[in-house]
């Protein structure tokens, strides 16, 4: 299969949309999702010869969604900050300004932005990405039946927000 | 498919509309619903939720994710910032940084043309070209219009 391996700038040119828009749902901030996208292109960049011709884009995804969750992990076990005694400031990042001008795109977003990481992710590789339960129970290393409850519960809580 | 503890579906709701139930687990979720209005309710919700994710609009990166004419990304690890709305020291820094690559990518398009990199100007300008075409990073694009141009004897 040599000669059919893309290149990373090949990737990066044909999914970058993709990757971005991805990112950019799991982070809810065009700054993080842009450094997400860099990051999981380094990631591409040395994986490339592992890849099998397949769904580029199911690779990506979970490529995108392993350093999302190895930094919300990473944040876990090394707390910088000392707990906020609100627990709304527990939630994982207010929606910002530069939100609140696309309309109503944004407020499912901001709502979106709200879930817990564990509930965002599942809900963005199920909604947004279309992955099977199997695809995602792959990608976060949960077993199928905790994805789907977490697919449930992070789709009611974006329910309870918009209303 | 057993529902869940209180005799409801729950998380089955989302599978069923997932199209992740094999057939026997879904009819006996149609079942249900036919004469669980709760879970009628339930249904309506989470497919509300769902529909809403479905058709937001793909968001595009607000500047190129590879820089005109630089090379593969970095290592760097990915941290998310602290803040709403980001970190400006961060913005402020990639967007210097921005600069100095425009500034270099001028640079090298208008040095006169030395006879040892001259093979090399042409195939620079062509690499900008391209990832401009990728990008959209009008300056980058200026550069095969430029070449042509001689500056010495």
């Amino acid at each position: 299969m040599t000669g059919e391996v893309p290149t990373w700038e090949d990737v990066a040119r044909t999914h970058g949309r993709f990757l971005y828009n991805v990112a950019y749902r799991l982070t809810g901030n065009d700054d993080d999702a842009y450094d997400l996208v860099q990051e999981a292109l380094l990631r591409v960049r040395k994986g490339l010869e592992t890849y099998r011709p397949g769904s580029m884009e199911g690779w990506l995804s979970r490529i995108v969604t392993n350093v999302f969750l190895d930094e919300v992990r990473r944040k876990r076990r090394r707390p910088v900050e000392v707990l906020p005694s609100d627990p709304e400031r527990l939630l994982p990042s207010a929606p910002g300004a530069d939100e609140a001008t696309e309309g109503l795109s944004d407020d499912v977003q901001a709502a979106l932005r709200r879930l817990p990481e564990d509930f965002r992710t599942a809900v963005v590789l199920c909604d947004v990405v279309g992955l099977s339960y199997e695809e995602i129970a792959a990608a976060v290393g949960a077993p199928v039946g905790t994805v789907r409850s977490r697919i449930h519960r992070g789709r009611r809580l974006l329910r309870e927000a918009l209303q | 498919m057993p529902p869940g503890d209180g005799g409801h579906l729950d998380d089955v709701l989302s599978a069923y509309l997932d199209d992740e139930l094999a057939p026997a687990a879904r009819h006996e979720a149609e079942a249900h619903l036919a004469a669980c209005a709760a879970c009628r309710t339930e249904l309506d919700d989470v497919a509300a939720a769902r529909r809403a994710i479905r058709v937001l609009p793909v968001h595009s990166a607000p500047r190129p994710l590879i820089g005109a004419g630089t090379g593969p990304p970095e290592s760097r690890a990915w941290a998310p910032r602290s803040g709403p709305a980001g970190d400006p020291a961060g913005r402020r820094r990639r967007l210097a940084w921005a600069a100095v690559a425009a500034a270099a990518a001028v640079v090298a398009v208008l040095l006169p043309r030395d006879p040892d990199v001259e093979p090399k100007l042409p195939s620079l300008a062509d690499s900008h070209a391209a990832t401009a075409s990728v990008t959209g990073d009008p300056l980058s694009q200026l550069a095969p219009i430029a070449v042509p141009v001689r500056f010495g004897p």
